[in-house]
């Protein structure tokens, strides 16, 4: 009888030390975002049949055995936190790449519609003063301003659409150390499984790398009754057990992702960076570049009319194809601006006509070009405005389920100094009756003897 | 909910990252004195604003170029009052010379006033305005006098127009042609009947005196009808200018309306956004409470 005491005493002792352990353990990764709670199970120990027909003789248990160190994670607030971390992942990067087109049409107030009206009252200018060589110079200057500023725009748009092409071969490269981390991580754990270890820090690692693949693409996690979590994305398989695929980038444009030879299409962050470089920015330059040739189209047609101080008559004010090609007429110099309408030197009524074109011509498309230059402006900035309300909706939803999440899998302080507490009371318990049974053994063996 | 170490860090850090972001946000709207600083921060109205800053761009040049309307036709009505009381005088002048009782020195005496003023209105003819001439359309000079002194037309039919508002261009020049007469039949020109009627004079010839009398009265009435055109113009120029200046009161006043900070509004929702932030400060030193920890012995 007192031999079982002493043993019961001993199990009942490491179960409140591993107890005591793992609430220090929690406590000491209490502010380790990715670690998750731990918690330690018990149960009574196999108990010791009694004698079958003997009454009063029935099974006696023999302490508390130690089963597993397990991690409290809660699968619903993953799924949540990672299905938030992607869309907003989405959202952000879309709000990052608009936000860096906002300025394409310049400072806002100090821009391309404020040099088109510069470039309009230049031409009112010369055509009070068709032979002085200043208003003539001035029409020139503000019309290499229009043209810098138009070019600029288009290699602002260009500028944009190759900084998202770093940002992705960034994304994609962290991605692919993501995807063999996972594979890696599958396969050790796994082993331990196999070897019925509890691998808590690589589960937790795992969970981290998911949580970054998660919001990078929005890929789905498919766990496998071994262990491993196989990742795929548009049914394209990134992590199958322990093999990671290697997802490559084309810059484009457009630009595009691929496993080999098979085209993968991802949301996350990355879909969010390629959608809109591959969207919205191409079809700002399309704007622009009709912009551009509506501009050119609709000065070149009044100037042609106008004959300059030499003479000339029929040139073209700009040339160029698209906004990054549009340029002065480098054959035209400042003498040959066709301000004349009926050839003499002193007649500005073709100047006029220019600045009656620019303000007045319906271009290809049925509007002014001012009115063209404000509703790309406008397009612009309400893109960039709507994509940065949704960015920052989207993130406080990701708050929130980190909140959520953390409440289900973090370590509270308290609750661990209570488990601690608890466990120094059994241990001290079980210390107590450990020294009863020896008192009692002392008194069978020593005190009998007298 | 269950209260976690990182609970309570996501939130604190959290509400801090935002009212310090809304602090931002509302000290530059103070800063800059303006709530529309890119398109993207209210795209409606940075458009409407964009809308308006080029029709003020358009109102200021068309202002410029009613006031070079407005000297044009000054320079012009100055010219043109000169030219009338000359052709006045050759009316009295031609009066006096048809009136008998004069000698020929008389009569020479008159011829010799009429050539000279005939010389003048030859100089009124070519006045220049900013170096270019006021009634020669885009020529250079409007009339030209050869070797032996007859007076010929060298202007053009060209259009002076200055565009005054959006909808008004105005022709600020007065045709040298239909003012001198050379659109009448030859010879009906103010210098050509002027030289008909100083030889008149100078013969004692009454006829051709009173028949060129008529001529030079349809040739003043050219003049000012003429002036009328000048003051026609001028008044719808003098328009243009008052409603060019009132729109762009109301244009700028509108695009203020829009674009500039009401300056009250905008610091009382920098305190309040300010008092927010030290409220989050405050509350995070506070988030930290003492736990179980603390009270173990």
């Amino acid at each position: 009888m007192a031999f079982s005491a002493l043993t019961i005493g001993a199990s009942a002792l490491t179960a409140a030390q591993r107890a005591v352990e793992v609430a220090a353990n929690n406590v000491a990764n209490a502010n380790n975002e990715t670690y998750t709670r731990q918690r330690l199970t018990i149960t009574s120990a196999y108990s010791s049949p009694g004698t079958p027909g003997m009454p009063g003789d029935g099974d006696r248990g023999s302490g508390v055995m130690v089963i597993d160190v397990g991690r409290l994670r809660d699968r619903l607030a993953d799924v949540s936190y990672r299905s938030q971390a992607a869309v907003s992942g989405a959202a952000t990067a879309r709000s990052d790449t608009l936000s860096r087109t906002t300025d394409v049409l310049g400072t806002y107030g100090n821009g391309l519609p404020e040099e088109l009206s510069a470039f309009t009252s230049a031409w009112d200018q010369l055509s009070m003063t068709p032979q002085d060589s200043a208003s003539r110079s001035s029409v020139m200057t503000t019309g290499q301003q229009l043209v810098d500023s138009i070019n600029g725009a288009a290699s602002r748009l260009s500028d944009v659409a190759t900084e998202v092409g770093v940002r992705v071969g960034d994304d994609v490269n962290e991605l692919n150390g993501l995807l063999s981390n996972v594979a890696s991580l599958n396969n050790a754990i796994v082993r331990a499984q196999t070897e019925q270890r509890s691998p808590n820090d690589l589960l937790d690692q795992r969970d981290a790398a998911l949580d970054r693949i998660a919001a990078l693409t929005g890929a789905k996690l498919d766990p496998q009754s071994n262990g491993a979590v196989n990742v795929s994305v548009g049914g394209v398989s990134l992590v199958s057990g322990v093999t990671a695929a290697t997802v490559s980038v084309a810059a484009g444009p457009p630009m595009a992702l691929s496993v080999g030879t098979t085209p993968l299409t991802v949301t996350g962050e990355i879909g969010g960076y390629t959608a809109t470089a591959n969207v919205d920015l191409p079809s700002y330059r399309a704007q622009l570049d009709s912009i551009a040739a509506n501009l050119r189209d609709v000065v070149n047609a009044a100037h042609r009319a106008g004959s300059g101080l030499d003479g000339s008559t029929g040139l073209d004010f700009f040339t160029g194809t698209d906004a990054a090609s549009f340029a002065l007429n480098p054959g035209l110099t400042a003498d040959q601006i066709g301000a004349s309408a009926a050839g003499q030197l002193s007649d500005g009524n073709n100047a006029l006509a220019v600045a009656t074109a620019i303000r007045t011509s319906k271009a290809a498309g049925g509007s002014l070009i001012g009115d063209q230059l404000n509703a790309l402006g406008t397009r612009i900035g309400q893109a960039a405005n709507d994509a940065a309300r949704n960015a920052t909706t989207n993130s406080s939803s990701l708050s929130a389920a980190q909140t959520a999440r953390a409440s289900a899998d973090g370590v509270s302080v308290d609750e661990e100094m209570v488990d601690m507490l608890r466990y120094q009371h059994s241990y001290e318990a079980a210390a107590k009756f450990i020294s009863v049974a020896d008192g009692m053994l002392d008194t069978l063996i020593n005190g009998m003897v007298k | 909910m269950r209260v976690t170490t990182l609970t309570s860090y996501y939130l604190t850090s959290q509400s801090i990252g935002d009212s310090l972001s809304r602090v931002q946000t509302e000290q530059g709207k103070v800063a800059s004195g303006k709530q529309l600083t890119s398109w993207s921060d209210d795209a409606p109205a940075a458009s409407a604003v964009e809308r308006y800053r080029s029709q003020e761009a358009d109102w200021n040049s068309f202002q410029k170029s009613a006031n070079d309307a407005k000297s044009w036709l000054g320079a012009a009505d100055g010219t043109l009052q000169s030219m009338s009381s000359i052709m006045t005088r050759i009316k009295e002048l031609a009066v006096s010379a048809n009136s008998g009782a004069l000698t020929g020195t008389s009569r020479a005496g008159i011829a010799d006033e009429l050539d000279q003023l005939r010389g003048e209105l030859t100089d009124l003819a070519n006045t220049t305005h900013l170096g270019r001439a006021l009634f020669a359309g885009f020529g250079g000079q409007a009339v030209t006098t050869s070797g032996t002194g007859a007076v010929t037309w060298s202007g053009d039919d060209g259009k002076v127009q200055r565009q005054v508002s959006p909808t008004i261009t105005l022709q600020v020049n007065i045709s040298g042609k239909d003012l001198l007469g050379f659109n009448a039949p030859a010879g009906q020109d103010v210098f050509s009947a002027l030289s008909t009627l100083s030889t008149a004079v100078r013969a004692g010839d009454t006829a051709t005196v009173s028949s060129m009398q008529d001529v030079l009265e349809s040739r003043h009435s050219d003049i000012l009808r003429g002036l009328g055109t000048v003051g026609t113009t001028t008044n719808r120029v003098d328009a243009a200018l008052t409603d060019g200046s009132s729109a762009l009161t109301d244009l700028a006043s509108r695009r203020s309306d829009l674009e500039d900070v009401d300056l009250a509004d905008a610091v009382v929702k920098l305190n309040a956004a300010q008092a927010g932030y030290t409220a989050a400060l405050g509350a995070a030193s506070r988030a930290n409470l003492p736990s179980l920890a603390d009270f173990l012995k």
